[in-house]
């Protein structure tokens, strides 16, 4: 399987920031970069190299799909695979991420404590 | 009556001259136009003018050679001879009158004035009073037997005359009995006695009253409204007399014009008090109703409306809406199609969104014209879209703080945190469970919104229940483990399919087998039993808890609705699965239920619609003797091959290797029990079609249901016309058993245990009625009156038969083909009934086509029977 082992996770909500961060390090293992906003994560990706990026979609400033846009634009993040991370998980919303390229969609609230298992499942239905 | 004053001087002229000779040779005899003669005593005419021949039409020489009393009518023979006696016995003049015969034998009335000559002879005028006669007659009849009733009434209100008619009319037994009672007509006859003083002011002034309307007491004190007709009647001197006149009962007309009173300011108040704009119009467009709304709406000024010419009115409408062409593009095809129903959305120059929706007029099943409703929904749809917005808002606003709580909690209560007292990690599961619901709260709620606003979207696929219900029962033995119940399956069912969203019917399983978890005593089980009732299959999910609460039954299935406020702590849970269930159950075509019983349980069942499956072997009728069908096939390992799959489907074959053979054995006694037939399409002696063709023009054959197996159907299909064949379905080679027996069963066997199901698209529900009664006895017939009703009706039930309507309103007919031909289905018969005459690509796609117009009642009941083979 192709390893999964850095993580970039784009979210503006510090709290669940937290919440997120601490299911992907501490019961997940994965090395994550914090991005609060669209932008921050364009500037880090290149240098940061992740093997995914966790993107949400509701931010101030550049929203999630324009970050996805932007980061498919650069030649460092063409290809890193991309999950949707977000509140927005309406039927249309959803299959239009999904005509967008990302992997797939987690919805909010998710929990920290399966959070990992889940992200895992998907990459192994991809890359398994 | 006044008839004989012209002649009086030629009396006194006879006075003088008493001698006969004088009398008949006097020119004044010969030149009168009256009838004159001279009789004898001996009762013969002796001289008789020339009038009488031209009367009569003997000549005088006949009517002077027999008795005059001969050709007097028998009845008025005596008093004739007894007024001529008289003469002899001194009187000066006698007057009488008769019947006399003519020589046609007709009678005319004659009115006798006679004096005496010499010698027993005696002299007389006679003058024909036939037509005073004729008009007393019938004036006499009309006064007798007329319905109007006729009067005399002096000035001062007493009846001097009635018919028996007017007698009627005011509810006396007689005239007689009238006269007596009616004595003072002012206040005993008129509702309002200063009708009298009307009807007398204006026979004062115009010597005639024409349609004098009145309320009047009858005998019995009901009211009735007459009409007068009347006149004044005045001696020579020009004194009145009396008046005289018609009376006629139009209680019945005034009634009928109440009615219709009532009936327009019902329509007038009703169009006045919606809110939506209304305006009908006649064929010709020409506008016939309208309210108020409608020419606000359109600022057209309202009192010209009925007085503007079509175009005139349409010209302003098109300058207040964003596009005319569309505008008027609809209106056009209106016109063109007078019974189709309208509906669009027209947005205004001025922003607002009008909805236009309009049905034809119908007079019993004449079209008359066009009634048209616009809808100003331009608020509606701003509701809408805030309340879309709002539900997406708040769904994204609630779940954001959401996923920070349940998260931190959910750390906590995993240990990420590192381990902390138990109190504490008490109080955190508390809060890490509420937030959980919450979740599913939010879920369902949106849930809801979307069943109601009708946007849950369902992906429709025949799903084999067996495994999906073996799927939802993983997903929830966690759950059940909580509550220390298990899920047990009981009497399976195979190769059961439904067609559903799989995804939405898993949610209901999950749903009713939480429920059921939840409400059952630790340490049962729950049974989940599948079984099949008629047309349906049942899905049931029985628990052994306290059952549902008697009052609360009713209510099982609403929102938020739980037994008891304090089950929703106790029991965690929505308040909303069972209404979600429900919704979902049926926008996928099913029903939900349950059955409960206090102390020992509940089932909650649901029946979704069996997908069209082969009915398997038990289910079958026993049949004595198996349906028999010919294989026409000119390979012999394929005729082989199919024997032996239609063997295993139930049915005893007979092979014939090419046409003639095949006409051999449809030749045979008991031919005509075959039930279907197959044939190869490739055959050495003659083609299939002409076979087919044949086998059509055979009265035995014409409704067999053939079906046709080729290395080649589909290419070759395309030679046929269709017209004149009902072939079920074309199978192609390599041959699929399934199919093939699924055709045969189809053409041949269908369900012996249940009527046919025939679903009817026709946009005319003339129509529609019609082959409802035709079809009926035989089969059950559901309508869809357009595509989009159709596609639903086929996606959610199964049929045995599609009577197919090419033009429909909102596209063609053809266009459900595809959705009747899907590969995961199978092939449903379609019976295409269209004004249009279809052309051979469409015939083969088709089990059959009639042309609406050439169709006969039996030539369609015998086409949809022989579809079905629901004779067999």
């Amino acid at each position: 399987m192709k390893p999964l082992t850095r993580i970039i996770l784009v979210e503006d909500d510090p709290d669940i920031q937290v919440v997120a961060r601490l299911g992907l390090e501490a019961v997940g293992g994965f090395t994550v970069e914090l991005c609060s906003s669209g932008s921050e994560a364009i500037a880090s990706a290149p240098d940061f190299g992740p093997d995914l990026i966790l993107l949400d979609v509701m931010m101030p400033g550049m929203d999630g799909l324009s970050t996805l846009k932007a980061l498919r634009e650069m030649p460092k993040t063409v290809e890193t695979p991309v999950m949707i991370l977000s509140a927005k998980v309406q039927t249309h919303e959803v299959a239009h991420y999904q005509e967008l390229g990302v992997l797939d969609v987690i919805s909010k609230p998710f929990d920290p404590m399966t959070l990992p298992a889940t992200i895992l499942n998907i990459w192994a239905q991809h890359y398994g | 009556m006044n008839c004989h004053s012209q002649i009086t001087p030629s009396i006194a002229l006879l006075r003088r001259a008493l001698r006969i000779s004088e009398v008949s040779e006097s020119p004044f005899f010969t030149l009168s136009p009256e009838l004159l003669c001279i009789a004898g005593g001996d009762g013969y005419f002796r001289e008789l003018n020339p009038v009488w021949e031209k009367t009569f039409g003997f000549t005088n020489s006949q009517l002077q050679a027999s008795p005059y009393t001969e050709f007097i009518h028998p009845e008025d023979r005596k008093a004739t001879i007894e007024a001529i006696a008289s003469l002899s016995t001194g009187s000066q003049t006698s007057c009488f009158e008769h019947c006399f015969r003519c020589q046609d034998g007709s009678y005319k009335w004659l009115s006798w004035k006679a004096v005496p000559l010499t010698e027993g002879f005696w002299y007389a005028h006679a003058h024909d009073t036939t037509s005073c006669k004729q008009a007393e007659a019938k004036y006499r009849s009309i006064y007798e037997n007329g319905v109007e009733g006729i009067f005399q009434t002096t000035p001062d209100g007493h009846y001097i005359r009635a018919n028996p008619a007017l007698a009627r009319i005011y509810g006396y037994a007689s005239s007689s009995q009238m006269l007596e009672a009616l004595t003072d007509i002012e206040h005993q006859l008129y509702v309002d006695s200063n009708r009298r003083t009307e009807f007398r002011r204006l026979l004062q002034e115009n010597d005639i009253v024409s349609d004098f309307e009145s309320e009047v007491y009858c005998q019995d004190g009901s009211i009735i409204w007459i009409s007068e007709n009347a006149r004044c009647v005045r001696d020579e001197e020009g004194n009145l007399l009396y008046y005289e006149g018609f009376v006629e009962n139009i209680t019945e007309r005034k009634q009928a014009e109440a009615e219709l009173e009532q009936s327009l300011s019902l329509l007038r108040a009703t169009l006045e008090s919606t809110v939506n704009g209304i305006l009908a119009v006649d064929l010709e467009g020409k506008a016939i109703a309208y309210n108020q709304k409608f020419t606000e709406m359109w600022d057209i000024p309202s009192e010209s409306l009925n007085q503007q010419s079509v175009g005139d009115r349409l010209r302003l409408m098109m300058a207040r809406v964003k596009d005319p062409q569309a505008f008027i593009a609809k209106v056009n095809s209106l016109y063109d199609n007078p019974e189709a129903e309208g509906y669009d959305i027209l947005e205004l120059i001025d922003g607002s969104i009008i909805e236009r929706y309009s049905l034809p007029q119908r007079i019993g099943a004449k079209i008359v014209g066009r009634v048209s409703s616009f809808w100003d929904i331009t608020e509606r749809q701003k509701i809408e879209r805030m309340k879309n917005e709002f539900v997406s808002m708040v769904s994204h606003e609630l779940r954001t703080p959401l996923t920070s709580i349940r998260g931190s909690l959910s750390l906590i209560v995993g240990g990420v945190a590192g381990e902390i007292p138990p109190q504490a990690k008490a109080l955190v599961e508390i809060g890490y469970k509420n937030s959980e619901r919450l979740v599913l709260l939010i879920n369902d709620i949106l849930d809801i919104e979307k069943i109601e606003s009708g946007k849950m979207d369902f992906k429709m696929e025949p799903v084999e229940l067996i495994p999906l219900r073996e799927q939802a029962i993983e997903a929830n033995i966690a759950y059940g483990e909580q509550f220390g119940v298990k899920f047990k399956l009981h009497n399976d069912l195979s190769n059961v399919k439904v067609l559903v969203d799989s995804d939405r019917l898993m949610q209901v399983l999950a749903n009713l087998l939480s429920n059921a978890a939840k409400f059952s005593p630790q340490g049962e089980t729950v049974a989940i039993a599948i079984s099949r009732e008629d047309l349906s299959i049942r899905v049931e999910v029985r628990d052994r808890g306290p059952g549902i609460p008697e009052a609360f039954r009713p209510n099982i299935f609403q929102k938020f609705a739980q037994a008891d406020s304090s089950d929703t702590r106790q029991k965690g849970g929505t308040g909303l699965g069972l209404s979600i269930s429900k919704a979902i159950i049926e926008k996928l075509g099913g029903q939900i239920g349950f059955e409960t019983d206090t102390g020992a349980g509940t089932t909650f069942y649901f029946l979704l619609p069996k997908w069209q499956q082969l009915p398997p072997l038990e289910d079958q009728r026993p049949d004595p003797a198996p349906l028999r069908i010919p294989i026409c096939e000119n390979d012999r390992d394929t005729a082989k091959l199919l024997s032996l799959m239609l063997s295993q489907g139930g049915f005893d074959t007979d092979i014939a290797y090419n046409a003639m053979e095949a006409k051999q054995l449809l030749a045979q006694p008991g031919a005509n029990e075959y039930a279907a037939m197959t044939v190869d399409l490739a055959m050495p002696d003659t083609d299939c079609i002409s076979l087919i063709r044949e086998l059509r023009e055979h009265e035995n054959f014409r409704h067999l249901p053939i079906v046709v197996v080729s290395a080649k159907a589909q290419q070759e299909g395309k030679g046929f016309t269709g017209s004149g064949f009902a072939v079920i379905d074309w199978l192609d080679k390599p041959i699929d058993q399934g199919r093939l027996i699924a055709a045969v069963k189809q053409a041949a066997l269908h369900r012996a245990d249940r009527k046919p199901r025939i679903l009817h698209i026709e946009d005319d529900t003339d129509l529609l009625q019609v082959v409802s009664v035709i079809v009926g006895d035989v089969a059950d017939i559901s309508h869809a009156v357009n595509l989009q009703d159709a596609q639903q009706k086929l996606a959610t039930q199964t049929f045995d038969l599609v009577i197919l309507d090419l033009e429909l309103p909102d596209g063609s007919g053809w266009e459900l083909l595809p959705l009747l031909k899907c590969q995961s289905k199978l092939p449903v018969p379609v019976l295409v009934f269209s004004a249009q005459d279809v052309g051979q690509e469409t015939a083969r796609k088709v089990a059959a086509t009639l042309v609406k117009s050439r169709t006969s009642n039996q030539d369609l009941l015998d086409t949809i029977k022989s579809l079905i083979a629901n004779g067999k």
